[in-house]
């Protein structure tokens, strides 16, 4: 073995010393065997050449030698290393323009993947996530919501559950502020159970976590925040341990920063301790909890939910199930968005990877004449083979090695947008599993290219040497076809890509140009957070007194943020509900507003009027709200109940609006008057305004808030378009996103077609030439060609239509009153596709027709 | 010389060369002239067969070669058995035999 070993060593690196003595070997076998001879009586100079025959070519016995060698197979490797970077340095035009495509294709490939990473595959950064259960309270007459735990149920399943080993409970905290050096920041905060962060099993990242201890009966809460807050509020000063944190009527002394990667439930930013778990509470009237518990070593979650299941019967309580499930901090529909993304990239990657192989059949076309000469001077087809995967590996590799760079570069772009809509999308980062990706992928691309050449060069090397004399290197009919089939798979992937894009795209500009039943121009909100009855009215008399404003409102539901309050079950007088309704269709939603609100929204009423200031019971209705509960009709002057609370009369009906998410058609809603409570968490003031400029009104604004009161916490001020635009940022991104993709796709395709184009025209140029000689018009000549490639082109196209068909049902839930089969966008994406690749085609097409065929005719 | 004598001799031909070089060492012509003499004429290994064989068997370090003068003073590499060589020999000529007496039984069988 250590021979071996030291041999190899030798032979890689002595090699010329090695090749001395072989050289010396067979010179002195030659020479022994000439002097044999020459003892037997021949003449000198023959027998030296019989000696010479005996041995049987030196060169031949010299080559035999060295492919037993140790680490021959090193050896030849860095071999046709050299050669491959030789070959690609020669030709830098291919090389350049086929690390480029590749590198478009891993780029957008890895870019996503990086994301998908993040957000799907890395585990949560929780002690064994998977353990971890959430539990939440279900009505299976309503199977879509979850509903809050009660006290009660906490108590019981904290006492006497099986299944888990340790529980926690999570409640809303209301009113929580962290008091900075100068300004109350307002925060979104929980109230968790002693146990909670022993469960989740992460330490803080600076001081400490609370435990039992702290959430003793009695004892003084503590609070810990998170690191997002712990910059917003402290700018991430140390210091900032020991500070106050206020829950409703408590105050809480800070005790621990989390990590940043600490979002349990999402979007939380302080956690106060709550002694829940030392009362044994029998309440199961009402409850906000949520409950969290890690299963016990060998428990699957199914069992776990038959066990709840089981454990439940018998109790009374607001949720007559109790469901448990994984803690997931992406929805269903962000998942489909990615992985519908990873899909339109990969298919940008395969387009990609064809495109190379068609440049590749091409220049390897051209090399017939040295593939023939080292077949014929021994080169053996597993060599070859070697040395092409070699080549395309290399080509893979330097195509790899852009995308990441591109990926690096395209990331940021990517992740500002997406972070804000999916959450750990921030996280993203190219880290090793990344890199591994990326490098594989390309290895994969690479590989796929050099077999699939190798598959198309013919092996009978008199053949070609004979062949390769003038001007048709490799023409053989059959790699041309290949390349035109080629073209047509291109093609169909990239009408896939198209189609999906010019889906989306529709669906977006439905998006935006739908009727939102209100005027999202020339107008402000401006959001506050806790605050009283007192300070929005003193607030909205000063706000409407601003120069510019003509009507101004205050409501306690965001615009266009998403967000419903809705209350159930609605009763009428003199109207019967069906009894088999859901009882989500029941409910309505239930804003209260300021009289000015239908003003300043831009809304129209339909029948009434506004509420009649000073009155606090009339009540105004949309129409999709008499549309549910009283048939159609207007049922002006009537009463209703609503949560059995009687309201009314009805003293108006405005038109529907899709204030909330403009995806989804207007709820059933009760505009209330607002009230006259002590605390809200938020208020919102609508500013109607005839000024095309917001931005003096928003400085004014906000100077007005901060004069008023500075520790009222300004949520944000913006205009009502901006709003709307960010609620349909999503759609936007896709659309985006996807048109981006398709566009490169599209012209990859484009580039393919021309490159097979080119390459056929120039093949027949002397058939070209000899038929305009013999009279043909040019334009005649011209049409050839394209009439061999177009019928591939068609082909294509069609498939990709049908394949974009099929693929469509994907994206269905991202589509906004456009069907899946949408006629409009298939019919534009065959026009465009046709007249870019005739484009395309006719180019070289015509080149080629117009050239001098005297000229063409001499070359050769 | 005919291929399909090579074929048969493939599994052999380190056992004849370790044979060959067991009396005294040789060199490259000189271990072909000793596998014809040994055979009687019967087998003649191509010296494209030969000398990588006798290199292989070198670099896993069954032989040794030095240069040394030749019986008319010209200078030639030398191989000779080195210890693991021996061993070799031994093992394989008992397992060649072995082959042997199992083919010849079963082929004089029927």
């Amino acid at each position: 073995m250590l021979s071996r070993i030291v041999h190899i060593f030798r032979n890689l690196l002595q090699k010329s010393k090695v090749e001395q003595s072989l050289d010396d070997e067979l010179q002195s076998a030659v020479d022994l065997m000439t002097a044999e001879k020459t003892l037997a009586g021949l003449s000198p100079a023959e027998s030296r050449r019989q000696a010479l025959i005996e041995l049987g070519g030196v060169e031949q016995v010299k080559e035999e030698c060295r492919d037993v060698r140790g680490g021959v197979l090193l050896d030849t490797l860095a071999q046709d290393l050299r050669h491959s970077l030789r070959v690609l340095r020669k030709s830098p035009g291919f090389t350049l323009a086929a690390a480029l495509t590749l590198a478009l294709g891993v780029g957008g490939a890895t870019a996503v993947f990086s994301v998908v990473n993040a957000v799907l595959l890395r585990p949560l950064p929780y002690r064994d996530p998977g353990a971890l259960v959430k539990v939440h309270g279900k009505d299976p007459k309503m199977p879509e919501m979850l509903l809050g735990l009660t006290p009660g149920d906490y108590t019981q399943v904290r006492l006497r559950f099986p299944s888990f080993s340790a529980v926690a409970a999570l409640r809303p905290a209301r009113k929580v502020g962290v008091v900075g050096k100068e300004e109350t920041t307002q925060a979104a905060g929980v109230r968790a159970t002693g146990g909670f962060f022993d469960l989740m099993g992460v330490p803080a990242l600076l001081g400490r976590t609370f435990g039992p201890l702290d959430a003793r009966r009695g004892a003084a809460p503590v609070a810990v925040i998170s690191y997002g807050l712990w910059r917003r509020a402290f700018g991430a000063d140390p210091e900032a341990i020991g500070r106050t944190v206020v829950v409703g009527e408590d105050s809480a002394p800070i005790v621990g920063v989390m990590p940043p990667s600490f979002a349990e439930p999402a979007a939380s930013e302080v956690w106060v301790s709550s002694d829940l778990d030392s009362v044994d509470s029998s309440d199961f009237r009402s409850g906000d909890l949520t409950l969290l518990g890690r299963l016990r070593p060998n428990v699957s979650l199914a069992r776990c939910n038959a066990e709840l299941k089981a454990f439940r019967s018998g109790e009374s309580s607001v949720s007559p199930e109790l469901e448990g499930g994984v803690i997931e901090e992406v929805s269903e529909s962000h998942r489909k968005l990615l992985l519908v993304l990873l899909g339109a990239v990969g298919l940008l990657l395969v387009i990609a990877v064809f495109n190379v192989a068609n440049l590749q059949l091409a220049q390897v076309a051209g090399r017939t004449r040295e593939i023939a000469i080292r077949v014929a001077l021994g080169a053996t087809r597993g060599r070859l083979l070697r040395q092409f995967l070699i080549e395309s590996s290399i080509l893979g590799l330097l195509g790899g090695a852009g995308g990441v760079a591109a990926a690096f570069l395209g990331l940021r772009v990517l992740i500002a947008g997406v972070a804000r809509i999916i959450p750990r999308a921030a996280e993203t980062t190219l880290d090793g599993a990344v890199l591994a990706f990326a490098c594989g992928l390309s290895l994969t691309a690479g590989w796929f290219i050099g077999s699939f050449t190798v598959l198309r060069i013919r092996w009978v090397p008199s053949n070609n040497l004979r062949q390769g004399a003038v001007g048709s290197p490799g023409a053989e009919p059959g790699t041309q076809r290949v390349r035109y089939m080629l073209t047509a798979l291109q093609v169909a992937l990239s009408v896939v890509l198209l189609t999906a894009a010019a889906l989306l795209m529709r669906s977006f500009f439905q998006l935006s140009h739908f009727d939102l039943g209100m005027e999202p121009h020339r107008a402000l909100a401006v959001s506050l957070g806790g605050s009283s009855a007192s300070d929005r009215d003193g607030l909205l008399r000063r706000l409407g007194a601003m120069p510019g404003v003509i009507a101004a409102a205050a409501t306690d539901v965001k615009p266009f943020s998403g967000m419903t309050v809705v209350t159930g079950p609605i009763q009428i007088a003199g109207f019967t509900q069906p009894a088999d309704r859901n009882p989500m269709d029941y409910t309505a939603a239930t804003p209260s507003v300021t009289p000015e609100y239908f003003a300043a929204m831009g809304m129209r009423f339909a029948a009434g009027g506004g509420f009649p200031p000073g009155d606090p019971r009339s009540i105004v209705v949309n129409q999709a709200f008499l549309k549910r509960f009283s048939g159609g009709a207007a049922p002006l002057g009537k009463m209703l109940k609503a949560n059995s609370v009687t309201r009314g009369p009805i003293v108006g009906v405005v038109n529907d609006t899709r204030d909330s998410d403009p995806r989804r058609p207007a709820w059933p809603t009760i505009y209330c008057p607002a009230g006259d409570s002590r605390w809200y968490a938020e208020t919102h003031f609508i500013l109607r305004t005839n000024l095309d400029n917001l931005e003096f009104l928003t400085g004014h604004a906000r100077s007005i808030v901060r004069g008023y009161n500075s520790r009222i916490p300004i949520l944000s001020i913006s205009a009502m378009d901006k709003l709307v635009g960010e609620s349909v940022l999503m759609d936007r991104l896709s659309a985006m996103v996807y048109g981006a993709f398709a566009f490169q796709a599209l012209v990859l395709c484009l580039l393919g077609a021309y490159g097979v184009m080119s390459y056929s025209v120039s093949q027949r140029a002397r058939e070209f030439a000899v038929r305009m000689a013999l009279g043909a018009k040019a334009s005649q000549v011209a049409l050839l060609p394209l009439r061999q490639m177009f019928p591939f082109v068609i082909v294509g196209l069609l498939a990709g239509l049908a394949g974009a068909r099929g693929l469509s049902a994907f994206l269905e839930s991202q589509l906004f009153e456009v069907r899946p089969a949408d006629p409009y966008a298939y019919l534009s994406v065959t026009i465009l596709f046709l007249i870019a690749a005739a484009a395309a085609c006719w180019i070289p097409a015509r080149r080629a027709a117009h050239s001098d065929p005297l000229k063409t005719l001499r070359c050769d | 010389m005919a291929r399909t004598k090579t074929e048969l001799l493939r599994g052999t031909l380190d056992l004849l060369i370790l044979k060959a070089l067991s009396l005294e060492p040789l060199h490259g012509v000189g271990v072909s002239r000793r596998l014809t003499q040994i055979t009687e004429g019967a087998i003649q290994v191509s010296f494209g067969s030969l000398f990588p064989c006798l290199h292989r068997m070198e670099e896993k370090g069954w032989v040794k070669a030095e240069w040394r003068a030749s019986e008319n003073n010209r200078k030639a590499k030398y191989y000779s058995l080195t210890r693991s060589g021996r061993a070799q020999l031994k093992a394989e000529a008992r397992d060649f035999l072995q082959l042997v007496k199992i083919m010849t039984a079963a082929v004089e069988s029927v």
